[in-house]
């Protein structure tokens, strides 16, 4: 999904075509995915720490 | 003996300072360190030139050029390649005691792994960067607007930071450096020297998996 936003954001109404999605599909994606893993991680990272 | 008078501090840094000092000082260390930058860049080039000229002729790609569909997935996949290394700095904190004295000062916990974060953030933003300009070095055209690319490389950036706080993660569970760098530990594992007693005369790289 990531990946593909990119590519979205840089190839254009082609890469479009090939995904067959527009990239505000995928940036979506990607943004609730990238909010996901800081929201898993970065609490888990500071709790290790804190823990060690 | 002349007797000192030692004052206790007046309170507790901001967070927000502590997180900015943290961040400088691994910034200062990979700036103080050129192997990181030269041979993360190398190793960066290596790849992308292996996909776009090694490779490049066996993939067909659906009606578009095989290196404007190549570029942008190899940079965001970069994130994850730059960002690796980010483990391994924090293991080697926790190993060297770094940490440790961090947490003997009154400064917040969390403040300390934010700018290690960010740090790491904004040294994955220069591999993209470079990684980015060689793209363009080697045949990779934008389809779309300025505005557009601009986002990508943001997206990529923000993709940076949330992995940053995985890889912070995996350095800290490691506890030290060849745990945090499994692809590295994993071929040393393969090919380890094995003792050459009396008689050993075939190749010192054997691998252990026989």
């Amino acid at each position: 999904m990531m990946v593909n936003a990119v590519r979205s954001l840089t190839d254009g109404p082609r890469m479009t075509l090939l995904l067959h999605q527009d990239a505000a599909h995928f940036i979506w994606i990607s943004l609730a995915w990238t909010a996901g893993i800081v929201l898993l991680a970065a609490p888990a990272a500071a709790i290790t720490f804190a823990r060690r | 003996v002349t007797a000192q008078t030692v004052t206790a501090p007046l309170g507790a840094t901001g967070p927000i300072t502590s997180a900015i000092s943290v961040g400088a000082r691994t910034i200062r260390k990979f700036i103080r360190t050129p192997q990181l930058i030269i041979l993360g860049f190398v190793q960066g080039a290596m790849f992308l030139l292996s996909f776009r000229y090694v490779f490049g002729g066996a993939i067909s790609v659906g009606g578009m050029s095989y290196v404007d569909f190549l570029v942008p997935g190899y940079v965001t996949t970069m994130v994850l390649f730059v960002g690796g290394g980010a483990a391994v700095g924090v293991a080697e904190d926790v190993g060297h005691g770094f940490f440790d004295r961090l947490r003997s000062l009154p400064i917040s916990r969390a403040s300390i792994m934010a700018g290690r974060a960010l740090a790491d953030t904004l040294l994955v933003t220069w591999s993209l960067a470079l990684v980015t300009a060689l793209g363009f070095a080697v045949g990779f055209r934008l389809q779309s607007s300025l505005l557009s690319a601009l986002g990508a490389f943001g997206l990529c950036v923000l993709f940076g930071f949330a992995f940053e706080w995985v890889f912070i993660l995996m350095g800290l569970l490691a506890g030290n450096t060849q745990a945090a760098t499994p692809s590295a530990s994993s071929r040393a594992r393969t090919y380890r020297p094995r003792p050459c007693h009396r008689g050993c005369a075939g190749s010192p790289l054997i691998s252990r998996s026989r």
